[in-house]
């Protein structure tokens, strides 16, 4: 399992037209062994310098 | 080289005009700074559109030869500049340079975008497409989520807080009071900039931009020529454009921009001056944070100062350091093709004592900072009187 630490964080309360019936959504940046990637964040809200676990491709959730 | 001016200015207000046409917006602010100059249409021999998303907006592509024949400009090359929300800051560094280089003599260059004939949920999507589309826009970032990540790492690494961004938001809003041509013309308290309804946080409504009509037209000739023609010349000093990777992810540090320090090093050594001489500048506060990082960049003040000297009023219109004397993105409107050709217009006209009660009383020397997407593109010029 790919482990990132949380770089900075935003929860998205005005969606755009397509993602409007998932807002709120947390969107996080995080830093992976290969590089920093943009990422949804699922369950837990997470903050800066947590570990978050890459559940599926630019899906993540807090680690611990 | 040849030393440039700009001659004249126009500027149409800003605000929601969706009955008119994007083609009629820039044809009046084109005709305008042409009246203003005294000069024919058929002197022009190079004609800049900046516009972002006109064939987005309006389903319009080819705008620069259809924005240029309204305006009577025929036969003149004449080009659309993209660069997201520096698209006329683009647009105004090429003319610069055609009139520059000696391969112009009367550049008219225009700003314009035409936003309120979308819904707001499709204009967000368009105005996202400045981002990376793969990689930001398809995991639901807005503009508004990616300068939020932005203000969230600043906070945490330089300290900056919610009342330092509300406070550019009251300030931008305080000088928008003043401009007959700003869209939303209203006092904005600190307590109500804190509470606004949130968008993506810490960002609240009042930490956006408006999404505006509008247009501004500056016309550029070699001073020489400016001379005869006006006895307020405003000599461009110093101008420069730079760029960046697209997506935020791929910035080492999310609370600076390279492209912003690249052209304002590179437009600084052009006019031989530094950021301490300037005395009024228009920057790109597309949401509050960027006016805090912009401020930072530019050598204005150290990092980690901005927001603080904010709330102290070292930025307002008496401060020591006035920003947005317009009213900015914030007040004045954020028509994205229009704001860097408006940004210049407001210091050339500052610079010539002709900006009424928001007049910078004794300004010499002024900046201009554009910026197009998440720091992706950047244009800053620097004016003299």
């Amino acid at each position: 399992m790919r482990i990132g630490v949380v770089y900075s964080e935003t929860t998205v309360h005005a969606a755009p037209e397509v993602f409007a019936g998932q807002a709120p959504y947390q969107i996080a940046l995080a830093d992976f062994p290969e590089g920093r990637r943009l990422v949804r964040i699922e369950g837990t809200a997470v903050h800066i310098g947590d570990r978050v676990r890459e559940t599926a491709p630019g899906l993540c959730a807090k680690a611990d | 080289m040849r030393e440039v001016a700009v001659i004249a200015t126009g500027l149409t207000a800003f605000g929601a005009f969706p009955e008119t046409t994007i083609r009629e917006l820039g044809a009046a602010a084109g005709r305008e700074c042409l009246a203003a100059a005294g000069v024919e249409a058929d002197r022009v021999d190079g004609f800049y559109l900046g516009c972002f998303a006109g064939p987005s907006f309006t389903g319009q592509n080819h705008l620069a030869p259809w924005v240029a024949s309204a305006i009577g400009v025929h036969g003149a090359p004449a080009t659309r500049f993209e660069a997201a929300c520096a698209s006329s800051g683009a647009a105004f560094a090429h003319a610069w340079a055609a009139v520059a280089g000696g391969l112009q003599e009367m550049a008219l260059v225009v700003g314009a975008e035409q936003m309120t004939v979308q819904p707001t949920a499709r204009t967000a999507e368009i105005l996202a497409a400045a981002g990376d589309v793969a990689d930001e826009a398809a995991l639901g970032a807005t503009f508004p989520a990616l300068f939020a990540l932005i203000a969230r790492r600043h906070m945490h690494e330089w300290g900056t807080t919610r009342e330092h961004l509300a406070a550019v938001a009251v300030k931008n809003h305080a000088n928008g009071l003043l401009n007959p041509k700003a869209h939303l013309r209203k006092a904005v308290t600190l307590e109500k900039a804190l509470t606004g309804r949130m968008i993506c946080d810490p960002l609240t409504l009042y930490d956006c931009s408006l999404i505006s009509d509008g247009a501004a037209a500056l016309l550029l000739a070699p001073v020489d020529t400016a001379r005869g023609l006006t006895d307020k010349p405003v000599r461009v000093l110093g101008v420069a454009q730079a760029s960046d990777r697209l997506a935020l992810a791929d910035k080492a540090d999310a609370t600076s921009f390279p492209a912003v320090r690249a052209a304002a090093q590179k437009a600084f050594a052009m006019a031989g001056v530094g950021p301490d001489e300037i005395d009024v500048a228009e920057l790109h506060d597309c949401f509050t944070i960027a006016e805090l990082v912009a401020l930072e960049d530019l050598g204005l003040f150290p990092r980690g100062q901005a927001g603080p000297a904010t709330l102290e009023g070292r930025t307002a219109l008496a401060g020591d350091r006035p920003i947005n004397p317009s009213g900015g993105l914030k007040s004045k409107g954020h028509p994205v093709g229009a704001t860097g050709a408006a940004q210049v217009v407001e210091i050339v006209r500052q610079l010539r004592g002709e900006s009424g009660e928001r007049q910078i009383a004794g300004a010499r020397l002024g900046l201009t900072q554009n910026l197009g997407g998440s720091g992706a593109s950047c244009v800053v010029g620097v004016f003299g009187a």
